[in-house]
């Protein structure tokens, strides 16, 4: 009886050590997608920002995409791969472009497959 | 900018030599000449501003003089505004770098282990902003520092003073809180 119970412990023991995910024997193909999402700052002078995300530095004018938001959002891009958002605010009798640029880098899971990591930036305007 | 760096350096080498002769002097038997190695944490809390890094250098603990090298980092993006027209401006996020050579005296009351220091350094500070290839400004900037250095055991060193880093950058005051802990390796 006590060796039954210690086989049972070791069994439930050993489920939990075992690995979390299952590999496949291959690792699914590109292409990677990240979730890059912007923190930006909605108020009575801003309450919809105009947004442009470029492939690359500004300066390359290689745009992805552009959108106006109402609020703090999340896109859809291509990992691996350099990124340059503006956005453009009012303040005043300014007209202010906030700039970042981010590299959207991938990571190996527990498997050593490759997956994209999601990434946040900010955009918020300067107090 | 760079002739006032020199100038100053020229200077305090020169006072840290004095303090260093007076304090016993290449020619003399009673104090000792042995250099340990030294390493030390340094953060430097500015007005909406923040720099963390590490010094690595020699000190003679008998001559209470120390020579070094350090090099800073802000670990995280600033946003600054850089006017392109005469209603347009750029919010950049900046990255920061100090690199550079320094020196140290301090003076301890007879066997006490809390004194007084005076630093100086002269830095290459450089920059970059995400996302844009507009150039961060860059050049040599002098650090000085001033305050109280607490010996808590052989090998142990807190310091905590003022440092003043005029850098050109935008900042409400170039005033800084310095604090560091360091450690001798004999």
């Amino acid at each position: 009886m006590m060796k039954l119970k210690f086989i049972a412990c070791l069994l439930v023991l050993l489920t939990f050590i075992s690995c979390d995910e299952e590999c496949d024997d291959f690792c699914p193909g590109g292409p990677y997608f990240s979730d890059l999402y912007l923190f930006l700052t909605i108020n009575n002078e801003n309450p919809e920002v105009d947004i442009v995300i470029f492939n690359g530095r500004l300066e390359r004018g290689d745009t992805v995409l552009t959108e106006t938001v109402t609020g703090s959002t999340t896109f859809e891009l291509v990992a691996d791969r350099y990124y340059s958002v503006t956005a453009r605010y009012k303040q005043g009798n300014k007209e202010i472009v906030a700039i970042n640029g981010k590299e959207l880098k991938m990571e190996e899971n527990d498997c050593g497959c490759k997956r994209a990591k999601n990434y946040t930036m900010n955009l918020v305007l300067k107090d | 900018m760079f002739i006032k760096s020199k100038i100053f350096v020229i200077l305090l080498f020169g006072l840290l030599y004095n303090c260093w002769s007076q304090s016993g002097g290449p020619e003399s038997n009673t104090v000792s000449n042995k250099w340990d190695f030294q390493a030390g944490l340094n953060n430097y809390f500015l007005a909406q501003d923040y720099l963390l890094g590490a010094s690595l250098g020699a000190i003679n603990s008998n001559r209470n003089l120390s020579f070094f090298t350090e090099f800073e980092i802000r670990p995280f993006k600033k946003k600054v505004l850089d006017r392109q027209g005469a209603n347009l401006y750029y919010q950049l996020s900046e990255l920061r770098y100090y690199l550079g050579l320094g020196a140290e005296y301090s003076l301890y009351p007879k066997d006490g282990n809390i004194g007084v220091f005076v630093q100086s350094s002269l830095l290459y500070t450089w920059g970059e902003y995400s996302g844009t290839e507009i150039s961060a400004p860059k050049g040599s900037v002098i650090l000085p520092k001033v305050g109280v250095v607490w010996q808590f055991n052989s090998q142990g060193l807190l310091k905590a003073g003022v440092a003043f880093l005029d850098d050109h950058i935008e900042r409400e005051s170039q005033l800084s809180l310095f604090i560091q802990i360091s450690g001798i390796i004999n």
